[in-house]
């Protein structure tokens, strides 16, 4: 590693400082909601720190079942904390997010210096730590409970104890822990953590094979903590998410394929500029990085390509492509939740170009890159913080949380909340309404069909909490039900059913564009409703 | 004479974006086309000035045939109703959150005129950067000798190529797309592929 000054400590902790500011500035309220999955470990994370058990009663589980999407675990185990301290909040669920964004950005300032080491120039370290801590799309995802952001702390974490071990070899297997640990953190590390663990070893084998027993042990560890993979590896919710999103089972020229979604990712169109309106889309008129950043990215490949050491290129070369496999197993165009490392792989390119920038520049190229810098980080600010605010509300489900306080006012009428167009509903009103958890259990095991690991998932979940059921509304008996509130969207309540069922329109819920989103009805039966119909 | 003429010139005619350009324009196609042997060696000569000269007077010529094509109304805004609609919601948008930054005369120009111009700019600039444009079907099996030229030309292009590669990106931002394509990276990206080959036949390991 190389000295630290005090000035490389000050501006360190500087960057720091950015970091925490960009990612935990109006954590609760950008984006304006949460998707379905983010209430489901939420949830499951306020189950599992009173109950020991999920909201299905499964205890301790390996996967969380989750709407069928089995999501890794580590994520809600570590929500756990943040609920435990903060309470069921939108912040509480984001904070292992954020917070691990954070520390990634320290992760990166001592990986890259250790890997640049021979440079003994601090300014590496420091300007990869910056370009992550200001990088779109890290703090997109660090503003997001998505687990693959934890998976990239973890996978970054392992690789530094791995680089710290070529030094003193007693750090192989706490490296060999860690790395095991992000096959548990997102589904993409279940390849990348594997693959990249086998190849340093190998690459490294000639330092590490000096101490044969504590590399066995680590290599032991890592296949030990990979066991819960293996219990569950056929019982279908191993594999169910590839499952959902790839496209190998639909059979056709699947090489093909799968080169062509590389590709994709490889393209600057998608790293340098908005997509468009996709999946995988991140900010407005924004792509996972600044557009100007293109021109470092260049000249970082022409600085790694010059390297004496091509152990380091060859590090992050591999690094970067073995990153690419599970997301080039999907069918998804431009999905770079499924790519952390690589986007990370990118930042450190365009960090080195930058430092070949710095090296070589005098005052008047030091001075556009400060004004470019600055002018990015203007409208980073305005797209994500107002733009992506507003726009992606819908999106992310919002008018189904300002619900809420609408259905506060009504705790003495039976009210029936449509899930034809969210499920999720029932867990956002037992997140937030602290519900205990020993309710929830006990109704969403009695709706199990299939085992709780399975291929096969029954897509439609009922919820009963108090007054409130979430569930499809039966035109036949709830429109006969005196005195109830109907909630839905105008599909699921159109005008024809308003008439047909004498329904009166008892609020109306907003989305941010200020048109009604929601409808609640109350139900003006007429004394032969049921055999009317 | 293998490795110096022929090599590019059987990288281009197997290229069948080259007889897309042949279909717009015969002279197009002949001075990309040249372009591209040109580029590849001024690259294999370590950037002789005679060949990067040489290329600074093709490129001005085939920019100077395609003037017909740039058509700045693409890049006017709001050049469409839905455009115009998205500025019309956005305004909204800054309205309720940046207060004094937008509500003044600036602010509104920045917001409402220059940033959304900008950005329509940007996203034409990089939409002939996708790969998969270039490398679709067949053409997969280039890519990995375009990756190996590509490095060799970072490595290896002096300023003036890097200029003339920075400025065919610009220009081809303002040219309307037509079925030949992003036609200013054509001398580039073949160049690249024919680059990638040599140094991997040659087993060059510089």
């Amino acid at each position: 590693m190389i000295k630290n000054n005090k000035k490389t400590y000050i501006l360190l902790f500087l960057i720091l400082i950015i970091s925490i500011a960009f990612r935990f500035y109006k954590l609760s309220e950008v984006p304006l909601g949460m998707l379905p999955d983010a209430f489901s470990q939420a949830y499951n994370a306020f189950s599992i720190l009173h109950t020991g058990k999920d909201l299905y009663g499964e205890n301790f589980p390996i996967l969380f079942r989750a709407f069928g999407s089995y999501q890794p675990p580590l994520y809600t185990y570590l929500t756990v904390i943040p609920i435990m301290l903060f309470g069921n909040t939108i912040f509480s669920a984001r904070f292992v997010s954020a917070f691990s964004g954070v520390l990634g950005v320290v992760l990166t300032y001592l990986i890259i210096s250790n890997l640049f080491r021979l440079k003994k120039d601090n300014r590496i370290g420091l300007l990869a730590s910056l370009m992550l801590a200001i990088s779109p799309w890290a703090i997109y995802f660090s503003h997001r409970p998505v687990e693959a952001n934890l998976a990239l702390t973890v996978f970054l974490l392992g690789y530094f104890l791995l680089l710290k071990s070529l030094n003193n070899i007693r750090f192989f297997p706490f490296a060999a822990i860690v790395m095991g640990f992000s096959t548990h953190a997102y589904y993409s590390e279940r390849i990348i953590g594997l693959l990249f663990f086998l190849f340093f070893i190998l690459w490294y084998r000639k330092i590490l094979w000096r101490s044969k027993r504590l590399v066995l042990l680590g290599i032991v560890l890592f296949f030990i903590i990979q066991i819960p993979h293996l219990i569950i590896l056929f019982s279908g919710a191993f594999s169910r998410r590839l499952d959902q999103v790839g496209y190998i089972k639909e059979g056709g020229n699947v090489i093909k394929t799968f080169l062509n979604q590389f590709l994709i990712y490889l393209s600057p169109k998608y790293l340098f500029s908005d997509a468009g309106e996709s999946l995988g889309r991140l900010i407005p008129e924004m792509g996972p990085f600044f557009s100007w950043l293109f021109i470092p990215f260049l000249l970082g490949l022409k600085f790694l390509s010059t390297l004496r050491d091509k152990s380091l290129s060859v590090q992050l070369v591999f690094l970067g492509a073995i990153s690419l496999i599970p997301a080039s197993l999907t069918g998804d165009l431009f999905y770079p939740l499924r790519t952390l490392e690589f986007l990370w792989i990118v930042t450190i390119v365009i960090s080195l170009g930058i430092y070949y920038l710095v090296a070589r520049a005098n005052k008047t190229v030091l001075i556009i890159l400060v004004f470019l810098t600055s002018y990015s980080l203007f409208t980073f600010f305005t797209s994500y913080f107002v733009l992506f605010k507003f726009e992606s509300a819908k999106y992310y489900t919002y008018q189904y949380i300002k619900l809420l306080d609408y259905l506060d006012k009504y705790r003495d009428r039976q009210i029936v909340i449509d899930t034809g167009r969210d499920t999720a509903e029932g867990l956002r009103i037992a997140y937030f309404w602290k519900i205990d958890p020993a309710i929830i259990q006990k109704q969403m095991r009695s709706q199990l069909q299939t085992s709780y690991y399975s291929g096969v998932v029954n897509a439609n979940e009922e919820y009963r909490i108090g007054n409130v059921e979430v569930r499809p509304i039966i035109w036949g008996k709830d429109g006969c039900s005196p005195n109830s509130i109907l909630v839905g969207d105008s599909l699921a309540i159109s005008p024809e059913q308003v008439t047909i069922h004498n329904l009166s329109l008892e609020f109306e819920v907003q989305d941010v564009d200020y048109n009604p989103a929601l409808f609640g009805y109350s139900t003006n039966p007429p004394t032969d409703c049921k055999t009317r119909k | 004479m293998f490795f110096l003429i022929v090599l590019p010139l059987l990288v281009a005619i197997i290229n069948s974006w080259t007889y897309r350009i042949y279909q717009t324009s015969g002279l197009l196609v002949f001075l990309l086309v040249a372009q591209t042997v040109i580029f590849y060696l001024a690259l294999i000569k370590k950037n002789k000035k005679s060949l990067v000269a040489l290329i600074f007077v093709v490129f001005a010529f085939y920019t100077l045939i395609s003037i017909k094509d740039f058509d700045l109304g693409i890049i006017k805004f709001p050049s469409s109703t839905p455009e115009t609609l998205k500025v019309e919601r956005r305004q909204l948008y800054y309205k309720t959150e940046l207060n004094w930054y937008y509500w003044n005369r600036y602010g509104k120009i920045y917001f409402d005129k220059i940033k959304p111009l900008f950005d329509k700019y940007t996203q034409r600039l990089y939409s002939g950067l996708d790969f998969t444009w270039y490398f679709a079907d067949y053409r997969l099996i280039l890519f990995p000798f375009f990756v190996v030229g590509l490095i060799h030309l970072l490595k290896s292009a002096n300023k003036f190529i890097f200029a003339i590669l920075l400025l065919s990106f610009f220009i081809q931002g303002a040219v309307h797309l037509k079925e030949a394509g992003y036609i200013f990276y054509y001398p580039f990206i073949n160049g690249a592929i024919a680059l990638g080959v040599y140094k991997i036949l040659k087993n060059d390991k510089e």
